[in-house]
């Protein structure tokens, strides 16, 4: 899978009457990490909709790997969600192998594909759980795994551990850097916690509450926290 | 385990306070039988009792598979057509103002004195409790779930059968629930109406109550049998719906 990148151009987005997107540019370079901070409720995850072609922009323009057409662009991204959304009625390993059964392949080999991960990511003795015995933690890992299985070349993650308290979170971070480290993709990940945007991403992205626009974009490496904050501060 | 015996203890003081009343007041059997009374008839006239209550028993069961499979089917188009639904839904609705037993004498005119009719009258009854939870909960599926769902690869047939069709089945199961304990009373209907060899044979005689309080009970534990039954099956085919409660 060659990695591809993701560059969206003018995004407006209305959601009735409010405007959610004014005009935001974005650039997620083939085999980066881009982290978008924003206040809560600023059109972050529309964003990420847009992006997956699940939602249609007001005006604007997105391009993932090269494509234009919602289509094609579902076909390239694979959406975490904030909240798990794992099936009830599946063990965490079926789950975490869904994307797989989706696309035809049979069940067997959809958990010949997530046990290496299971055992590589600490989650080697929860293959059989149901998602309701797994801690909020262990939920998150196993729909990190699931996206990451849906074999695609871009990852979406909306606020993935918005959900969890602050130690787990951490625990968290530090699990999904090591995956990705492992497992690189393209990644866009929406959070409104500039720490973990710095701890994840190598480029971040500031977005203003809403409507959101670009008020900065900096790389997390030469970036300083104080910064970040002062522009989401506005 | 205490709440859960707690209704045997209430029924045993229902019924004791019953048989003191009758005892003690001396109420005429005609009026009021005592439930010893009905116990005794329910012991003699257990072969006539049983054979009838087996006649009722079949007409339940058929009409209630006969709803939920309309039921389901209905609830299935009705939630992938939006335009369907609200031509129809409606309509559905205002039918149950229809009362079963004004039209129970009709349907035996047009299907004659067999099953048939009874069967048909029980799956009306029944038919719209199962509709209305399936398609409720088939309407309540997080519609955050099909959009991950997409970027994970499934189609749309993928996405109804594997994940809100799922989520829907406690909705349906609590339906089947509901039309289980309504088929006693619509089979009841149906044989009022036309001649059947059912409980309501029982019951026609009204002066002899033993008999018709015999009738009623077991028609009850039919109904609760078949209730007890729908629940153990939503037990056995969905072990994971009781985890979220």
């Amino acid at each position: 899978m060659g990695a591809i990148g993701i560059t969206a151009r003018a995004l407006r987005h209305r959601y009735g009457d409010t405007e959610t997107l004014a005009g935001v540019d974005l650039d997620v370079p083939a085999g980066a990490r881009v982290a978008v901070v924003g206040p809560s409720g600023c059109g972050k995850s529309t964003l990420l909709s847009i992006v997956a072609g699940l939602d249609a922009p007001a005006a604007g323009q997105v391009v993932v790997g090269g494509e234009i057409a919602p289509v094609e662009r579902l076909a390239r991204c694979a959406l975490m969600p904030q909240r798990d959304l794992l099936l009830p009625w599946r063990s965490a390993l079926d789950n975490a192998g869904i994307a797989l059964e989706n696309a035809g392949r049979p069940r067997a080999d959809a958990r010949a594909a997530a046990m290496p991960l299971f055992d590589r990511f600490g989650l080697a003795g929860f293959a059989g759980a149901p998602p309701g015995s797994l801690s909020g933690g262990m939920r998150q890992r196993v729909a990190f795994l699931r996206t990451l299985l849906a074999g695609k070349p871009v990852l979406l993650l909306d606020e993935p551990f918005a959900s969890l308290d602050a130690i787990t979170r951490e625990d968290l971070q530090d699990w999904l850097a090591e995956a990705l480290a492992t497992e690189p993709r393209t990644v866009l990940l929406v959070t409104h916690d500039v720490d973990e945007a710095l701890k994840l991403a190598d480029r971040v992205v500031v977005l203003s509450a809403r409507p959101a626009r670009v008020v900065l974009v900096a790389d997390a490496g030469s970036a300083g926290r104080d910064d970040l904050l002062g522009a989401l501060r506005g | 385990m205490r709440s859960r015996f707690g209704w045997m203890i209430v029924l045993a003081a229902l019924l004791g306070a019953w048989e003191l009343y009758v005892r003690v007041r001396g109420i005429p059997d005609y009026l009021l039988p005592a439930p010893t009374d009905i116990a005794a008839t329910l012991w003699d006239e257990r072969s006539t009792l049983a054979d009838q209550a087996l006649v009722t028993l079949r007409e339940m069961v058929i009409g209630l598979a006969a709803a939920v499979a309309a039921g389901l089917g209905s609830a299935i188009i009705l939630h992938r057509s939006d335009t369907l639904r609200r031509a129809v839904y409606p309509l559905l609705v205002a039918s149950q103002s229809v009362p079963v037993v004004a039209v129970a004498p009709i349907l035996v005119i047009y299907l004659g004195f067999g099953l048939a009719p009874k069967v048909l009258i029980v799956a009306l009854v029944c038919f719209f409790p199962v509709t209305v939870a399936t398609l409720d909960a088939l309407r309540a599926v997080d519609p955050e779930y099909r959009r991950v769902m997409r970027t994970l690869n499934a189609s749309p047939r993928r996405i109804f059968w594997h994940v809100e069709m799922p989520f829907a089945l406690p909705g349906a199961f609590s339906g089947t629930r509901v039309a289980a304990s309504y088929s006693a009373v619509a089979a009841l209907f149906a044989e009022y109406a036309g001649g059947s060899g059912g409980l309501a044979e029982s019951m026609r005689n009204g002066l002899d109550t033993p008999l018709v309080g015999a009738a009623i009970t077991l028609l009850a534990l039919m109904s609760m049998g078949l209730f007890a039954l729908v629940t153990l099956a939503e037990r056995l085919a969905l072990p994971w719906s009781r985890h979220r409660r």
